[in-house]
């Protein structure tokens, strides 16, 4: 089993060498292979919405840099947790940056959910299991809670822990996840 | 004696690059035109230019020194495109250590899904950008089916979408020229168009492209990652 773990170069603090700390040694002995992505600004051009990855080369983005062995090793991966520093309750432009090149994964039509929102389907039968870990120096409440929104209120299947600081809740968090990969829509 | 000329800075963001369809700056430049005038001096900055040509200072600058900023970006994966974030990142850190600005901060999102509701959280997080960079948040007006926005913008069914746009925008021309303030509403503008008669015209529009592209149907479901 592989995890790969996706953080930001621009906000590596002590706080995320805690996380990853911590969460290696929760993932490890369950027998994870751990990988690691580190994104630095830059580094990852941004989407800019041409939707050639479903029209023009389908799963694929048409921007050659580093983004098809991200979301190669993303979709091989059986665990991508991604450490988000939280910027504005919302994920740094890094780490945006992998999510919004996420796209490709997915198909381009439109359906209806459950729940009567809309959301594009899934272009494989699964996918790894996606957690997003956030973080921050001093975070607001408010900046958790919208953080968590983000995800939480529109995508199925992506855990979202917020960091505050105690271990022994964080780690509480982790097992509550199964960490295995999941099917269906996201 | 101060300026009597407010300036108001109109952020186009969307990521996509200068081309005809460009919901993000057609809001803009439609937003420009209605708040210019002898007693309004709007600018427009493109972000992905700025960002681009390493020219964001000019924006910074023009941003802390306006009255009003009115921000327009498409909402990527529930919330604002990293393009977007990184200008605004890259703001706080120039604002830094600066006395506030206190500029009105008003703010237009639109989605290619049909509900507007979906575009709430990238609202809340440009209310969290202007209270960590020296902001007033006034308002968010969400836009759901953007993809419509242009293509259709003269049909009937549209009316009410641009009546809904320019009352918003009346009222930020008067909170801009009088300081007075109402209490902040987001406003949600839907394109009322049959949802399923949206799903098939989006859907068909998809594949269109891919046989332009020289594709066939089944090529759009390749699946080039596929976990052997």
């Amino acid at each position: 089993m592989r995890a790969y773990l996706i953080s930001d170069g621009e906000f590596a603090t002590k706080q995320q060498e805690r996380l990853d700390r911590l969460l290696c040694a929760f993932l490890k002995p369950q027998g994870f292979e751990i990988e690691r992505k580190e994104i630095q600004r830059d580094e990852l051009a941004f989407c800019r919405g041409c939707f050639e990855c479903w029209t023009k080369t389908p799963g694929e983005c048409s921007m050659k840099d580093g983004i098809a062995s991200i979301n190669r090793a993303c979709m091989e991966s059986d665990v991508v947790v991604y450490f988000c520093p939280v910027v504005f309750g919302q994920f740094s432009a890094n780490i945006k940056s992998a999510i919004d090149r996420w796209l490709p994964n997915m198909l381009p039509f439109f359906e209806t959910r459950k729940d009567g929102s809309t959301m594009h389907p899934p272009r494989y039968p699964d996918y790894p299991r996606q957690v997003m870990i956030g973080y921050a120096e001093s975070l607001t409440d408010e900046d958790a809670r919208l953080f968590t929104d983000i995800t939480m209120k529109h995508r199925s299947n992506i855990p979202v822990l917020v960091d505050r600081g105690d271990d022994g809740a964080f780690l509480d968090q982790l097992k509550s996840i199964s960490f295995a990969r999941v099917g269906g829509a996201l | 004696m101060s300026d009597p000329v407010k300036k108001v800075v109109l952020l186009s963001a969307s990521p996509k690059p200068p081309q005809e369809y460009i919901v993000s700056e057609f809001l803009a430049r439609y937003a420009g035109e209605r708040l210019h005038s002898t007693e309004i001096e709007a600018q427009i900055f493109q972000v992905r230019q700025t960002l681009l040509h390493k020219e964001t200072q000019p924006a910074y600058e023009a941003m802390f020194q306006s009255d009003a900023v009115l921000l327009f970006f498409p909402l990527y994966f529930f919330c604002m495109p990293a393009m977007l974030t990184r200008f605004l990142q890259d703001f706080a850190a120039y604002a830094d250590g600066k006395e506030r600005c206190g500029a009105k901060l008003y703010v237009f999102v639109n989605c290619g899904f049909p509900e507007p509701e979906i575009n709430l959280e990238a609202v809340r997080a440009a209310e969290s950008f202007a209270k960590h960079s020296g902001f007033t948040f006034r308002f968010g007006v969400m836009i759901g089916g953007g993809g419509m926005l242009l293509g259709a913008k003269d049909a009937p069914f549209m009316k009410e979408v641009f009546s809904a746009l320019d009352r918003s925008l009346s009222q930020i021309e008067h909170e801009i020229l009088t300081d007075e303030t109402f209490p902040a509403q987001t406003v949600s503008i839907p394109v009322k168009f049959p949802r399923r008669l949206y799903f098939f015209g989006g859907n068909l529009g998809w594949k269109s492209t891919a046989r332009k592209n020289g594709l066939k149907r089944k090529d759009l479901y390749r699946k080039p990652y596929l976990k052997g």
